[in-house]
């Protein structure tokens, strides 16, 4: 019986494959550039270039005004600066029918660009609605922000450090307006978040949320392109009583955490709306989301709103001669010579023209049909479907569980086929990985080992290429060693069925309600199950475990054939080599093009393997026939 | 220059003059007028510019045409004068046109014009020279002005040179061994030969156009028919096969994944074409000949290889091509062509070595039929099949030659299958025992045991004494070779299915576990012992040493796996939970038990030192055995972790006491003089450790037992000693003593 799970893949590829048939056609984008004296230049990217261009920024070309190729490169974000002490000089009761208080801060003498204002509170205080006034002389005093105080999300040592964010400025003195209602300002100390450089800020709605069984909140939030190099996140929380939180990033098929902590909000009968500010030093991204889980002892929060400010991304090259120079990037735009690493001189920061698009070439012949097929040494083959898609477009097919079931190990038996001629395709591996089992609420069984108890968890493939597995508990403190086992099929040792693949000595003490949670590496494929084993020494076994396994995100991209003949995907030949397309050479090009979403159709053949056999035994027994009659021949005299 | 050429045209009409009174001296002065001309037109061309390109090229040929004609009347000397004149006028004189047609028709006239007066006059060696001197001509042309469409001026120059080279011979004996005819013929041997390795060089220049390569068949086929009109030249139908197979080789490597397939198919015609007018000229070629079995040989090669080089070309590429039935069509055209020859054999008994030649194609082909619809690693097993039919036919035949074919063939499989690391890599697939290994390794066994059993039943069969006994002599040697074989795929079987097993599809990766090794010692010990239990019943010296050594082998592994680098004690191996039955029973108890049985097929086989040694390892083995039992009973699965406790210390002791106690029995029962030594070994082993050990590290009433224990132990072993050893030989010595 096929597992629900395969069915659940297909139906989601077929939900992906609706939306990506809407996708724009390939393109290539160009923008003008006027330079007008020879040296360095620095063109920051905008959002939309952001979204164009590939991840690695390899497409992006700079042409000159003679039509050569101008050598560039991508620059980094500039790492934080980090943060300045600053002193609150004067606190002066407010007039006005308002009342409160107008507090005025030094920055000190020179102080470089900031953008954000830090306060160490002695008190829980929920400031809104306060005014910010910078000034260089405390005489002229221009407005610089207007909200409410952002809870940071750090600090477990009972102090409340809450803050404020304005546009960069460098500006001696800030004066800020608090409001009557949250009382006299008792202000340990402040502190100036220097700023970083400029910031695209952008409100994102696109964020999906959805509870999980352990009664945690996982949102997903969206950035605007792989490779975004996100600053700060601005997050409104609705709910009421402190929320933990746990922000992680995908890379390379796991997730890495980049912020955890807890907010703490007061208990209330109402639902309280709050802002929260998550400076991150998380540098580029490999994926194009982050992932946010938020744990509550009450009713679980909601998010209301999210809003990023990410670092631009600026190409840096130097300019011969004055001109317009022209940034093509996107489809098709070939790759560039890359700039030596070399210091440079008084860059000139230039913004590049608005963007044109043009339909991206086509792809190369390498992309065309490649050689033939004994199609009866695959055990299995499924149809492909790529609806909406037409001949030349690009397709990326999922690899489901089904297809990791049936195939070899190292993937080097899956090839894809219209009719005998092979379907040249890359495997491409996403950053995201793919949760493929979990299960809440577990308790953990007393093992034969004393003081040792384990949960486990059946896996949907055992070929499956795992790569992480997330162990978690309510509460804390705990100190535990705990190995993670695969329990391998056709394993032929007796007592080594199960084999060790991480160890690690979990220690946690987290502040409620974040609960406690292991994050640990692990290599595929092989297991049928999952345990994990905790050495609980003296200690109960845990009560409540969430197991949850993932693994790898595999595809399968390659150009659409058209025509009449199906395409087919097939496994399960344990005597075929891995691959070896010429198409490989393009595939960062292939990878930079807009997709259709290709799915599976349940598979149509799952042939014996023995008639692969048929034919060479038929040979033989013809072959035998002819010795036979050679036999004859030769005693004939 | 006026004065030159006169000057020249003197010397040519003194030579003339002086030709009858004093030759030599006439001919020294045609030379020298010759050269004269030469040097003269050469300086009016490029020194002084008088004379255009192409007038001068004219003078230069005529000048040539002279010194050829004068040669006639006046020697050799002029001939050579003219013969190095006229192939480096073209060099000397570049008229810039870059013609191939114009320059090599002027060659060939040249040429055909020396080899005239070369045969008329028996110059051979200038026949030659010239010969070359065109060869090298078209090298050159080759290297530098070659362009598109020269191919078939350079062929056409290279069959008209062979082709006029072969009429120089016409008429000369054709009787081999004959003195006369040998060095002409030679020649023409070697420029045919010369001829076609050029013509396939520029047919490879060519990107292999069908033109030149219709030449090289052309040309192909005229030295096949001269090999076939001249019996002294026969060895130039195979030259002629081999220069075409490696054409058609590197042909096949100039493909790739992304030629078309109108290249590919055109490949496959020009093959197909060259193969079969290598078979079938070959087959025609057996019916007149003097040695049929070498024409049929050639037939049965070329089909054999230029078959091959075409499935390994295009297999990849013509996935829907059943080469299977294809070899199987070619083995029934093959068995079409034996029965003629079958049928003439008992009126021509020379053909017997033809029909052989022919029964070895046919076998190859139906060898090869079912391997070459699997994938490339089964060809290994076609070839071990080949070997069985070669042997067979060896037999039939009684062909010494078809035996030491089958011994090249069955080395090839051999290295291809034994010495291999790349099937280390073979993508085997994970399923265990049913994969590629059984079959891969498991015909071949069987195709080598069957030889085996027919080159010694081959053997057997002959009469004693004569010629026949000289065969005789050499088929058992074969089939002990071929049995070394079997034995060696079966090691080779036994062993990476072992692999496979713990690795499942990647045999080349990962380090051997305790069972794994384990698993290996017990398999070869129990097939070096099987070995030797067939060679009892079959006496030969290729079962009972390669029985020795893998059952040595089995032994070196066990004591440098499991007792030593995968020792438990120190290697991490998890030899299970369960006390006694666990996997150090499997690692040393089967060892051990083998051992025992080894050590007794050595007494039986007289092996007197062997029996001994292999009792003193099983001993050995057996004692470690025991002391880890005693520490996996302490520590379970893992006996490199955990403290040593007291009471662990304690049981080494007493196991090891129980141990030489339970020796000392068995030595008594058996009256083994070498069991009691290892008791005593044993016991005195463990008196060293409570005294040296235990006195300072056992504390309590461990202590106190020990001694104890210790102290009635000992006091046992005397009384044992006393009443059961000694004893009885006092008592034997007793009786002996006592009279009637």
């Amino acid at each position: 019986m096929r597992p629900p799970r395969f069915a659940l893949s297909v139906g989601l590829l077929g939900l992906c494959a609706t939306m990506a048939a809407a996708l724009e056609p390939a393109r290539v984008y160009e923008r003008d550039l006027d330079v007008a004296a020879a040296g360095w230049v620095r063109v920051p990217l905008d959002l939309e270039a952001l979204r164009h261009i590939t991840p690695d920024g390899a497409d992006l070309r700079v042409i000159g005004p003679d039509g050569a190729e101008v050598p560039r490169r991508l620059a980094s974000p500039p790492a934080r600066p980090g943060r300045r002490p600053a002193r609150v000089i004067d606190v002066k009761p407010e007039g006005g029918a308002a009342g409160g208080w107008r507090l005025t801060i030094d920055a000190g003498e020179g102080a470089p660009a900031h953008e954000q204002l830090i306060f160490d509170l002695d008190r829980r205080t929920a400031a809104t609605a306060v005014r910010l006034e910078g000034s260089t002389d405390r005489k002229g005093w221009q407005p610089l922000a207007e909200g409410d105080l952002f809870r940071l999300g750090e600090g477990d040592d009972g102090l409340e450090r809450t803050a404020l964010s304005y546009p960069p400025t460098s500006v001696r003195y800030l004066r800020l307006a608090w409001p009557k209602a949250a009382g006299f300002p008792e202000v340990n100390g402040v502190e100036l978040e220097l700023s970083a450089g400029p910031s695209i800020a952008l409100a994102t709605g696109d964020t999906a949320c959805e509870r999980g069984g352990n009664g945690a909140v996982s949102c997903r939030i969206d950035l605007p392109a792989p490779g975004t190099a996100v600053r700060r996140i601005e997050l409104g929380l609705s709910g009421a009583g402190a929320v933990g939180y746990r922000l992680e990033a995908p890379d390379g098929g796991r997730f890495g955490v980049i912020a955890e902590g807890v907010w703490q909000r007061p208990s209330s009968e109402t639902r309280l709306e709050t802002r929260h500010l998550l400076s991150l030093d998380a540098g580029v991204t490999s994926g194009d989301f982050l992932r946010l889980a938020l744990y509550s002892a009450g009713t679980p929060p909601e998010l209301s709103g999210v809003r990023l400010e990410i670092a631009p991304r600026e190409v840096a090259f130097r300019a011969e001669s004055p001109g317009r120079y022209t940034l093509t990037y996107g489809a098709g735009a070939g790759t560039s010579p890359q700039l030596a690493d070399e210091a440079e001189t008084n860059p000139a920061v230039l913004a590049a023209g608005p963007e044109r698009a043009r339909p991206a070439p086509p792809l190369p012949p390498a992309a065309g049909p490649g050689a033939a097929l004994h199609l009866e040494s695959f055990a299995s083959s499924w149809e492909v479907a790529a609806p909406g898609a037409s001949a030349g477009d690009v397709v990326r097919l999922d690899i489901p569980d089904g297809v990791y079931a049936a195939a070899r190990a190292d993937l080097g038996d899956l090839r894809l086929a219209a009719g005998p001629r092979q379907i040249p395709y890359v495997r491409w591996s996403s950053p995201e990985p793919v949760r493929a089992a979990v299960a809440w609420g577990m308790r953990a069984e007393a093992e034969r080992r004393r003081g040792w108890s384990r949960v486990e968890l059946d896996l949907p493939a055992a070929r499956a290429p795992w790569t992480q597995v997330s162990i978690a508990t309510p509460g804390g403190p705990l100190r535990r060693r705990l190995e993670v086992l695969a329990v391998r099929p056709r394993n032929p040792e007796p007592s080594g069925r199960e084999t060790t693949i991480a160890s690690t000595v979990w220690e946690c003490n987290p502040a409620p309600p974040l609960p406690c949670r292991a994050l640990l590496p692990i290599e595929g494929p092989g297991a049928s199950r999952i345990a994990v084993s905790f050495d609980d020494g003296d200690n109960a076994p845990l009560a409540e475990v969430e197991l949850a396994v993932w693994r790898r995100r595999d595809a399968l991209v390659f150009v659409w054939p058209g025509g009449a003949t199906p395409v087919r995907l097939l496994a399960g030949a344990e005597g075929t080599a891995a691959p070896d397309y010429d198409l490989a050479a393009l595939s960062g090009e292939l990878l930079g093009r807009p997709w259709q979403a290709g799915e599976l159709a349940p598979v149509v053949r799952d042939e014996p393997r023995g008639l692969r056999f048929l034919l060479p035994v038929v040979l033989g027994l013809a072959g035998l026939g002819l010795l036979f009659l050679l036999r004859r021949i030769l005693a004939a005299d | 220059m006026a004065l030159g050429i006169l000057f020249g045209l003197g010397l040519l009409a003194g030579g003339e003059f002086l030709r009858r009174k004093n030759p030599r001296i006439g001919e020294a002065l045609s030379a020298a007028g010759i050269a004269d001309l030469f040097a003269c037109f050469l300086a009016g061309i490029h020194l002084y510019r008088l004379i255009p390109p192409g007038i001068g090229f004219g003078l230069m040929v005529l000048t040539t045409a002279v010194a050829v004609g004068l040669s006639l009347r006046q020697g050799p000397i002029v001939a050579i004068v003219g013969l190095i004149g006229g192939y480096l006028t073209p060099l000397l004189v570049r008229t810039g046109s870059g013609d191939a047609g114009k320059l090599f028709a002027y060659l060939l006239v040249l040429q055909i014009g020396l080899l005239a007066v070369s045969k008329r006059r028996s110059w051979w060696p200038i026949a030659g020279a010239s010969l070359a001197a065109g060869m090298l001509w078209v090298a050159v042309w080759l290297a530098e002005p070659y362009k598109a469409g020269d191919g078939l001026w350079l062929g056409l120059f290279l069959l008209v040179s062979a082709a006029s080279a072969v009429v120089a011979i016409l008429g000369l004996p054709k009787k081999e061994g004959s003195a006369a005819a040998q060095g002409p013929v030679a020649l023409v041997g070697l420029a045919v030969a010369a001829a076609l390795g050029v013509l396939a060089f520029v047919a490879g220049r060519g990107d292999f156009a069908p033109t030149e390569i219709g030449l090289f068949a052309l040309l192909g086929a005229g030295a096949l028919f001269l090999a076939h009109r001249r019996a002294d030249l026969e060895p130039l139908a195979w030259v002629s096969a081999v220069l075409s197979a490696a054409l058609i080789a590197v042909w096949s490597g100039s493909l790739g994944p992304a030629s078309p397939s109108a290249e590919v198919l055109r490949f496959v015609y020009g093959a197909a074409a060259l193969g079969a007018l290598f078979a079938l000229g070959g087959y025609a070629g057996l019916w007149r000949a003097r040695h049929p079995g070498r024409w049929a040989s050639l037939s049965a090669a070329a089909a054999i290889a230029f078959f091959l080089i075409v499935w390994a070309a295009t297999a990849p590429r013509f996935v829907q091509v059943h080469f299977g039935a294809w070899s199987l069509g070619l083995a029934a055209v093959g068995l079409l062509g034996a029965l003629p020859v079958a049928k003439r054999r008992k009126a021509r008994p020379e053909l017997a070595p033809a029909l052989a030649a022919l029964a070895v194609a046919i076998t190859t082909f139906v060898s090869f039929a079912a391997p070459l619809e699997l994938e490339k690693p089964w060809i290994a097993v076609a070839w071990a099949l080949q070997v069985a039919a070669l042997v067979w036919l060896a037999g039939r035949f009684d062909l010494p030659a078809l035996r030491t074919l089958a011994r090249v063939v069955a080395a090839l499989v051999a290295v291809r299958l034994l010495l291999n690391p790349m099937i280390l890599d073979y993508p085997i697939g994970e399923r265990p025992v049913w994969n590629w290994l059984l079959y891969g390794y498991g015909v071949p066994l069987a195709a080598f045991a069957l030889a085996a059993w027919l080159a010694r039943r081959q053997a057997s069969r002959a009469p004693l004494g004569g010629p026949e006994a000289l065969g005789a002599s050499r088929s058992a040697r074969l089939g002990s070779e071929l049995e070394v074989g079997a034995v060696g795929f079966a090691f080779a079987l036994v062993t990476l299915q072992i692999r496979q097993l713990f690795h499942p599809g990647r045999l080349g990766h990962g380090d051997p576990t305790f069972t794994e090794w384990s698993s290996y010692d017990a398999a070869w010990l129990l097939l070096g012992l099987g070995l030797l239990w067939i060679a009892r019943s079959r006496p030969r010296k290729s079962f009972r040493w390669t029985g020795v050594a893998l059952f040595g082998l089995g032994v070196v592994a066990t004591f440098a796996g499991p007792s030593f680098l995968l020792n438990p004690l120190w290697s991490d191996s998890d030899v299970g939970a369960l006390p006694v039955l666990n996997l150090l029973l499997f690692g040393f108890g089967v060892p051990i038990a083998l051992l025992l049985v080894g050590a007794r097929e050595a007494r039986r086989r007289g092996w007197g030192k062997t029996a001994k040694l292999l009792s003193v390892a099983s001993l050995v083995l057996a004692f470690l055995l025991l002391s880890l039992e005693v520490r996996q009973a302490f520590h379970g699965g893992l006996l490199s972790q955990g403290e040593t406790t007291t009471a662990e210390r304690y049981a080494y002791s007493v196991a090891w006491l129980v141990f030489g106690l339970g020796l000392l029995a068995l030595g008594i029962r058996r009256k083994s003089t070498a069991l009691r030594w290892a008791s005593l070994a044993v016991t005195l082993l463990a008196v060293a450790k409570v005294f040296l050990y235990d006195a300072s590290n056992l504390t309590g009433l461990y202590r106190v037992v020990s001694f104890l224990g210790l102290g009635a132990s000992l006091l046992g072993l005397a009384f044992v000693y006393q009443k059961f050893v000694f004893g009885r030989a006092l008592e034997a010595e007793e009786r002996a003593g006592t009279p009637e």
